[in-house]
């Protein structure tokens, strides 16, 4: 058993979990499960996660071993890879791997290309927009409206997340979809402005951060529960005050 | 009908916006549908929209729990995408927009209702996320 590499191991997993969109109590129980998978006797790794960094530590006869790693870069959310590599833990501790297969296997996770190429994820976001728009009252000529300016929107939000935090990022992207959306109200195309806005910013909700937020604060994880709650607030006052200033300058479109 | 095809469309799109897994779509798309169906009947039987929004992301939490179980996948992969046609994106539209047109008073009643809502949903997640991991306790933990 290599200390180092259990620990190595387990930092690699775990970053990728936390920058592809899993909770921080899911990457601490994979760190916990990977580890006595590798062979470490169980209780002997211990792990503090919070959203931006991971602590691990590991005893053994000779001493104890920590590592820290900080979790930075935009967060590209990715659940297959997520799944992929819970599947992997699942499997490592059934025996299924070795320690070095499992690293190889972690960086083709890492490597591999996202499971739905970009055109698709541009026309779901179009697709989710334009339905949503529907949904909350839109006609069905509404669609495309919507369809546009979630598009906008997702596209915005894709290419400033590069450049700048990604609460900006939100809220230039939510004031694009949302004016996109009153500008089609105001040169007469459709008369419901309401239900476009709604539909342009739906894939900028903080859906997964809402998510993981609440399953963190119930898995007792109170830092990191607290941290992506803050998250999501943030966001949702971004994409609030983007719409307010949208709405306040439709009147002089017209 | 057809706002049930456009909501499992809507649910289904957003959650390839999460790259979500290709074996969990059909999973999904129900789960949207019915979310929508719980707030179609809910506005035809006159139930409250918080009450509604309540009982409709208990339902669809619970189900993302059992089907993260069945086909071995984090409950986010079910439960971020299944309970998004309930967010109250009119609510929170209304309001901002009677902040805008300085009707104060009404935003912040338009305002409590759109947090009451949200309230509601994630209270949905909670309490099925508690459910969850008291009932079925996640097989990992067995090996411990």
């Amino acid at each position: 058993m290599d200390e180092e590499q259990i620990l190595h191991l387990c930092m690699q997993a775990g970053c990728l979990l936390l920058r592809y969109g899993g909770e921080t109590s899911r990457v601490e129980q994979t760190i916990a499960h990977m580890s006595i998978g590798a062979g470490a006797s169980p209780g002997s790794v211990h792990s503090f996660v919070t959203p931006t960094g991971i602590f691990v530590s590991m005893t053994t006869e000779t001493g104890t071993t920590t590592r820290l790693t900080r979790v930075t870069g935009p967060a590209r959310m990715d659940l297959s890879k997520v799944t992929r590599i819970n599947d992997l833990s699942r499997r490592l501790q059934r025996g299924a791997y070795t320690v070095t297969e499992a690293l190889a296997e972690l960086e083709r996770i890492e490597t591999s290309s996202p499971r739905y190429p970009r055109w698709i994820q541009m026309l779901a976001a179009a697709c989710s927009s334009g339905s949503f728009t529907v949904i909350m009252g839109g006609r069905p000529l509404d669609f495309l409206f919507g369809a546009a300016g979630g598009l906008l929107a997702q596209e915005i939000t894709g290419w400033l997340t590069q450049y700048a935090p990604r609460f900006f990022a939100v809220l230039l992207a939510a004031l694009g979809g949302a004016l996109l959306a009153v500008a089609s109200s105001a040169f007469g195309f459709t008369h419901h402005e309401g239900a476009i806005i709604i539909g342009a910013i739906l894939p900028l909700l903080p859906g997964l951060a809402v998510t993981n937020s609440i399953r963190d604060l119930l898995a007792g994880d109170l830092v990191a529960g607290v941290a992506r709650g803050a998250e999501a607030v943030f966001t949702a006052a971004a994409i609030a005050v983007a719409v307010a200033v949208a709405i306040g300058v439709s009147p002089h479109l017209a | 009908m057809i706002i049930i095809v456009l909501s499992m469309v809507a649910t289904v799109s957003f959650a390839i916006l999460y790259q979500i897994p290709a074996r969990a779509i059909v999973s999904v798309g129900c789960l949207g549908a019915v979310a929508e169906l719980f707030a179609l009947a809910a506005a035809h039987y006159h139930v409250g929209q918080v009450a509604a929004s309540f009982t409709a992301s208990l339902v669809v939490s619970l189900l993302s729990e059992a089907l993260a179980r069945v086909q071995r996948m984090p409950v986010t992969v079910f439960a971020v995408p299944g309970i998004i046609v309930l967010v109250p994106g009119m609510e929170a539209y209304a309001a901002m927009k009677d902040f805008v047109v300085h009707q104060y008073v009404l935003g912040l009643a338009t305002g409590t209702q759109t947090v009451l809502i949200a309230g509601a949903l994630a209270s949905g997640l909670v309490i099925a996320g508690v459910l969850a991991r008291s009932v079925w306790r996640p097989r990992i933990h067995e090996s411990d």
